[in-house]
């Protein structure tokens, strides 16, 4: 019986269905073609992923607060811009335009945060105005150019941040640990700490969580500061990677983001968050990305497969949830 | 010191827009008592709670708080000073556990973690003694009305302050959780706590108040001690009570005779009913009593697909297959539950214009704010609504709101009245009027069909009541033998009650 009720418990979780169709994605891909599950294309996928994962966890407890941030993928490709910039302009050393990068990220999420909390202004409309702008100003910064990123070899950035080494056939970047390490962190900071409350309370009931003394506002504006710095990152991170600087990556990203932290579970109108659905969520979009490709279906018809997982993952948590409801 | 009164409340005022709600309110709540603040709806009750709570700051007047001005300007300043509150929308979060909503900002906090232990161990005593017994891990949303209420109070109770605000708190509640709740009140008030309890239920105030202010447009109109309160003083609070239900009014008299507009329902099965017979005619308000009345009104409004049978409305045709069809044949809904059919954030006006120009099917079908207003206007003044057309439905009290829902319909000229629970939460100045309101329905010819719980509400507004019992028609009461006990028995037994009896005689016997 208490075992019954403990299998019962894990299907009622909000993670079990992500993590049935990780499952069976995986089993599919590896099905159609062995390589799927080698230690090179696993250590590709890998590289990528964690990358937007990252912006994924910030985006997690930001829209469990009830907001979300459309102005991440522009942020993306704005902040290694940047850095960039002033590094090759001998402005600044590299280490010191990465931090100037974070501070201006820092102060775009500092703005979305303000005009959503301070002017009502909804979050759907306040990101996407600062999407236009930050995109714009990394265009015109570099006159629509990619910049140059050779010289970064050696610096200590550069190491701690996507440093390689294998460990036994598979290559693993320093990113994954700073991946590893912020979901260890957010998820314990949304489940057990008492930010995490506030967070859940600001998302599920404002004005209820305002009358016993949560300050709203400002955890709002603070998730919105981490939200772009964590885009900031992952686009440096990704820069470093992959030896480029363009400003026009990460476009798109932001829906890819927010794709991946519903499909995990997170509710859209706030209140309800989970970390580990969202780590399933992108799992399941990059491994679906990378897996349709491997197995021989154009690359092009990914976003068809990306729109039926999201339809799918709605229609599965509403159903969920409406025999929960009729159950009790 | 320890004497002196811990509450002061002078001169305080409040408005919101052009509305006034707090005019000059006094108030002095002693140390260790229970105060009730009593009053009907849109009195100005729950803005004093919150301008107490921290949550609406008042434009001016003095708080006093043991024996010091205190400027109550948050939430926290509030709880900083000992001061708890429910208030009427107690603000739970119901996607998350219920030990989550106990402590929400206050939670036990051990090496950065939060101590579910903790948390369990401090709210179980309080839990038992509410009679509260749940599952603390389930999400709260799980709960019904009456647990959820509990469980906003324990969350006040848990911080134990010194002066507990109470919001109407068993609105919500059945008579014996409510009878739990004033023992616990009764028990911590003897441990020195002071409560100021608002409600509108003045035989709640009554049994459990040690003083009493009734308080009216914003104002205290009176202010005495429970046991000083003359018999003449307690019949003026008391006087909405005991008027309550309006004498019958004369039906007209084309309405005599057996030719009268009627429904007739013929074997009709649907929802938890099956094989329902009876005839409704105009001019009578026929009560529905027992479970499957609310099944009955929906398959009547088109809200519910009839499984098998026969029903005539007086235009002559069927069941209306949707809302809007029923709205078009001028069968009208008009139910008690919150937020039903109410946009609040829209004006009083666009509200009772929506049924009007959204589902008739003459006339112009265009939305004119002119005649909006206009109609709005005229309904105001009908039906004593205390506001201005231009105003959010939102912004009125719940009557207020539950008579912009009757304005609505009464603006189609409706023929056929279903009624659900029409009166249900709301204060019993409009209260009454709305049963005044429902009186003039029938008496002005419509078919009115009244579904309510509160089974004297049944025997005291109408003409003849059909009881339900397990989905069948039981049986109807009407004339000399309309009491609730006899209802009572018919719901729940399906039998009269002298055949109950004569059931029970023979089995003993045998």
């Amino acid at each position: 019986m208490e075992n019954h009720s403990l299998v019962q418990r894990l299907i009622a979780r909000p993670e079990f269905g992500p993590f049935v169709l990780l499952v069976i994605e995986i089993g599919v891909f590896w099905g159609f073609n062995h390589d799927f599950l080698s230690p090179q294309n696993i250590s590709n996928t890998l590289a990528f992923t964690v990358e937007l994962g990252l912006i994924a966890l910030a985006m997690t407890l930001l829209m469990t607060s009830g907001e979300f941030d459309l102005s991440v993928g522009s942020l993306f490709g704005f902040s290694p811009v940047l850095m960039w910039t002033l590094f090759n302009g001998g402005v600044t050393s590299l280490e010191m335009g990465f931090v100037v990068a974070l501070l201006v990220a820092a102060l775009i999420g500092l703005i979305n945060g303000w005009f959503v909390t301070q002017l009502k202004i909804p979050s759907f409309l306040v990101t996407l105005g600062m999407l236009l702008v930050v995109r714009g100003s990394a265009l015109f910064i570099t006159d629509g150019f990619p910049q140059r990123t050779w010289s970064a070899e050696g610096s200590w950035l550069a190491e701690a941040l996507v440093g390689d080494f294998f460990i036994g056939p598979f290559r693993i970047y320093m990113s994954l640990f700073w991946f590893i390490a912020a979901a260890i962190a957010l998820g314990y900071v949304l489940t057990q700490s008492r930010t995490g409350n506030w967070i859940q309370a600001a998302g599920g009931n404002p004005n209820a969580a305002r009358a016993r003394g949560v300050n709203v506002n400002r955890v709002k504006i603070g998730l919105f500061v981490l939200s772009s710095l964590m885009a900031s990152l992952a686009g440096v991170i990704s820069s470093l990677r992959t030896s480029a600087a363009n400003p026009n990556s990460g476009t798109g990203y932001e829906l890819e983001v927010i794709a991946m932290v519903v499909i995990g579970g997170t509710a859209l109108t706030g209140g309800r968050g989970t970390i580990i659905g969202t780590v399933l969520g992108i799992l399941i979009l990059r491994v679906m990305r990378n897996g349709i490709v491997l197995i021989g279906v154009p690359g092009l018809a990914y976003n068809i497969f990306i729109g039926a997982i999201i339809l799918g993952m709605m229609a599965l948590h509403s159903w969920l949830e409406r025999r929960h409801q009729a159950g009790t | 010191m320890s004497d002196s009164p811990i509450l002061f409340v002078r001169n305080v005022a409040r408005r919101f827009g052009g509305t006034v709600v707090l005019d000059d309110m006094n108030l002095v709540v002693e140390r260790g008592s229970i105060h009730a603040l009593v009053g009907e709806s849109g009195a100005g009750k729950s803005t004093l709670t919150k301008v107490l709570a921290g949550i609406v700051r008042p434009d001016r007047g003095v708080i006093e708080f043991d024996g010091k001005v205190a400027t109550i300007d948050s939430p926290n300043a509030a709880r900083k000073l000992g001061i708890g509150v429910v208030l009427q929308q107690p603000g739970l979060f119901p996607e998350r556990p219920v030990l989550a909503n106990l402590f929400v900002n206050r939670e036990p906090v051990h090496n950065g973690l939060i101590s579910r232990r903790e948390m369990e161990a401090r709210s179980r005593d309080l839990l038992r003694q509410l009679g509260l017994d749940v599952d603390v891990h389930a999400p709260l949303g799980d709960l019904g009305p009456g647990e959820r209420q509990l469980v906003a109070i324990a969350r006040a109770l848990l911080e134990n302050p010194r002066l507990l605000l109470l919001d109407d708190p068993n609105s919500a509640l059945d008579q014996r959780q409510s009878e739990r709740l004033f023992a616990v009140l009764r028990g911590l008030k003897a441990r020195g706590m002071s409560m100021l309890y608002a409600s509108n239920r003045l035989g709640d105030a009554l049994a459990i108040a040690d003083q009493l202010t009734v308080i009216r447009n914003g104002r205290d109109v009176l202010s005495k001690a429970r046991q000083e309160l003359t018999a003449s003083e307690e019949a003026m609070i008391g006087q909405l009570r005991q008027s309550l239900f309006p004498l019958p009014l004369r039906a007209l008299p084309t309405l005599a005779g057996t030719l009268r507009p009627q429904i007739t329902i013929d074997g009709l099965g649907g929802g938890i009913l099956s094989a329902v017979n009876f005839t409704a005619r105009a001019g009578e308000i026929l009560g529905l009593a027992g479970p499957g009345a609310r099944d009955l009104l929906a398959l009547l409004f088109g809200l519910r697909k009839p499984r098998r049978g026969k029903v005539r409305f007086p235009d002559g045709d069927g069941l209306p297959r949707t809302q809007m069809e029923a709205a078009r044949r001028n069968i009208c809904m008009i139910s008690g539950e919150r937020g039903n059919g109410l946009m609040p954030n829209k004006s009083i006006a666009f509200n009772m214009a929506n049924v009007v120009v959204g589902a008739r099917n003459w006339g112009s079908r265009w939305y004119s704010p002119q005649a909006a207003l206009g109609r709005a206007a005229r309904q105001i003044e009908a039906l004593h609504i205390r506001s201005a057309p231009e105003m959010p439905a939102g912004s009125l009290s719940a009557g207020g709101q539950q008579k912009v829902i009757i304005a609505k319909w009464l603006e189609i000229g409706p023929q056929v009245v279903l009624l659900d629970e029409p009166a249900r939460g709301i204060d019993i100045g409009s209260k009454q009027e709305i049963y005044a309101l429902i009186r003039q329905m029938a008496a002005s010819g419509c078919i009115v069909l009244l579904h309510s719980s509160e089974l004297s509400e049944l025997t005291g507004l109408c003409d003849r009541i059909h009881a339900f019992h397990q989905g069948r028609l039981a049986g109807e009461i009407a004339g000399d033998e309309m009491d609730v006990a006899r209802l009572l028995t018919l719901i729940t037994s399906g039998k009269p009650v002298d055949e109950n009896r004569r059931s029970n005689r023979e089995s003993s016997a045998a």
